[in-house]
């Protein structure tokens, strides 16, 4: 079961607020399903234009955390601040405009076009698909010329940037993506990497990766989960730099990345 | 899109206009205050308003399913709500009851509660046996659906003669009982149902790309579920409660309009109600006039036309 966090909430109250470059701060989280602890104590924070990866082995809670974070999954203790209030009292459409989700790879039957499909972003701000978000979200993945594509017909690099897009288009300050390379090769893997670097400096952006070559290449830091608590919480030149990679999974692999 | 709509409404006011004057005799009015007239607005208007009612909340029915289930072949009739709704019917006119709550006949009500108890069922169970996409909720649709009508049919047995064969002409789904009563009886379920799915249209695009998307869109879904449900219910209880389950316009119709319209929820509402109510009209329009003396349930045509198009789909679908 998860320790109990006595006095920590009181203790921290306000001081979220006090920082406002903190966007999202996660404090002694814990989830348990049917009695069984997925997320123990797991705390850390983002500041505004971080970008950020959450990287761990399967069944680790990455998945879990997200979830919390999106409001989708209730939590047994901790609380969630986005944007200086309380997630479990924002409406659905309020967490909307604060974080935006681009889950691993978009159902391959999706018979909307790419225009409508990234217009349903706007849900959160009653848009419609003329809206000029909308078209800004496309340009920034690179896919303008694709309004009109139905999405069902694209390949699962196209369909991830139309799903980046929807994100964008929500104009939320923070960017979640749930594995966004899964299931892709290596061209279309290149193609969501560099649509996600040529984002604007002002999206803060999380990321959940098994891909430990991509988290040391385009995030500058990094949380590692390991059963359900958090194992390190730092720069990513840290991580690599110590013992991270071994303790998550085993020597073999922390051989090989503390090499490089 | 806006072309497509204001033909519908004029092929719907056609429908509404023209069906009445057609059927086993052809009604000229030569005499209107005689006996044409009399069944003209007795009988035929009663009736080509119902079916057109009921054409409509059947269809759209089926859209709302198909878009929450993510699935183009769950409506209420494959899902087993419409059986379920059928046999908390067939129930009431057994036990013989007769009563009303604020101006709501007490068979409606039963149909209400036998069409909200399957949905219940069939949600619940699907999410259960593994997902609301998979071939898992339709199998629970057929369960359900099964295990409904066998009841239904246990009911019926142990019936009287009389109230067997009514029985068995409700469940086959009929609009023989119209009168301009039974068009009151259904009209405030369905026009109900509409609005609150016409309030809801939107957040069917955002569903029908998945719960957890159209969340973190900023729907709240278990609300919108909810209300959907109820809506749908609302409709099916209305139709079934007077016409007795009338299979495959859920199917058919959100089918054709999609392929016809697009994809968008915000026009397919308005589209499927339209043409909902179309079809219903000229099936029962046919029912009524291919045999003398009395008329065919309009369930029998429905399915005859819907069997196999349902088995078109799968086989498509079972391809790709």
């Amino acid at each position: 079961m998860c320790p109990r966090l006595s006095g920590l909430r009181t203790a921290k109250k306000g001081e979220p607020m006090s920082d406002h470059s903190i966007l999202l701060d996660c404090r002694g989280v814990c989830v348990d399903v049917r009695g069984k602890p997925l997320l123990s104590d797991v705390s850390f924070s983002l500041r505004q234009g971080e970008h950020k990866v959450i990287i761990g082995p399967n069944g680790a809670g990455k998945t879990t955390l997200l979830r919390a974070i999106l409001g989708s999954q209730p939590m047994a203790r901790g609380s969630i601040m986005l944007g200086g209030r309380e997630l479990s009292s924002l409406r659905q459409a309020e967490v909307a405009k604060l974080i935006s989700y681009v889950p691993q790879l978009l159902a391959a039957e999706i018979p909307y076009s790419v225009r409508e499909f990234v217009a349903m972003g706007r849900y959160a701000y009653n848009g419609d698909p003329r809206d000029a978000a909308v078209e800004s979200a496309l340009v920034a993945v690179g896919l303008a010329s694709f309004a009109d594509r139905v999405v069902a017909t694209l390949s699962g690099g196209e369909r991830q940037r139309v799903c980046i897009a929807a994100a964008l288009a929500q104009q939320a300050p923070i960017l979640l993506l749930d594995e966004p390379l899964v299931h892709l090769d290596p061209s279309q893997r290149m193609e969501v990497q560099r649509a996600l670097r040529e984002l604007s400096e002002e999206v803060t952006v999380v990321v959940v990766t098994h891909d430990l070559d991509w988290a040391k290449m385009d995030f500058p830091s990094l949380v590692s989960l390991k059963a359900g608590s958090v194992d390190f919480d730092g720069t990513t030149d840290h991580f690599y730099g110590g013992s991270g990679v071994s303790r998550l999974f085993g020597e073999a692999v922390g051989a090989k990345y503390s090499s490089l | 899109m806006k072309r497509h709509l204001i033909i519908l409404i004029v092929l719907a006011v056609l429908s509404l206009l023209g069906a009445p004057f057609l059927g086993e005799s052809l009604i000229l009015m030569t005499d209107p205050d005689g006996l044409d007239g009399l069944v003209f607005w007795e009988v035929r208007v009663p009736r080509v308003l119902l079916a057109f009612l009921c054409g409509a909340g059947l269809a759209l029915g089926g859209l709302v399913f198909q878009a929450m289930f993510r699935n183009s072949l769950a409506t209420p009739y494959t899902l087993g709500v419409a059986s379920g709704s059928t046999f908390s019917v067939a129930l009431w006119i057994n036990f013989g009851l007769s009563f009303s709550v604020l101006g709501i006949s007490g068979v409606s009500l039963a149909a209400l509660v036998g069409a909200l108890i399957s949905v219940l069922l069939v949600y619940n169970l699907a999410r259960f046996a593994g997902g609301l996409a998979t071939v898992s909720l339709l199998l629970g649709g057929v369960i359900l659906s099964f295990f409904f009508s066998s009841l239904t049919m246990l009911v019926q047995y142990f019936a009287d003669a009389g109230s067997m064969f009514k029985m068995m002409r409700w469940t086959m789904g009929s609009l023989g009982q119209a009168d301009m009563d039974a068009v009151l009886r259904v009209l405030p379920f369905v026009a109900s149902g509409i609005l609150l799915i016409v309030l809801y249209r939107r957040e069917l695009d955002l569903l029908s790309i998945g719960d957890e998307l159209a969340m973190s869109r900023g729907v709240e879904v278990k609300k919108v579920r909810r209300m959907l449900f109820f809506a749908v219910s609302l409709m099916m209880a209305g139709v079934v409660s007077v016409c007795g389950p009338i299979g495959f316009v859920g199917i058919m119709v959100p089918h054709f309009c999609r392929m016809l319209f697009g994809v968008m929820h915000r026009e397919l509402v308005w589209m499927t109600f339209l043409l909902g109510g179309i079809f219903l009209v000229w099936c029962d329009t046919l029912a009524r006039s291919v045999t003398i003396g009395s008329d065919l349930p309009v369930g029998i045509i429905t399915s005859l036309i819907g069997g196999p198009f349902f088995l078109i789909i799968l086989l498509r679908r079972a391809r790709v």
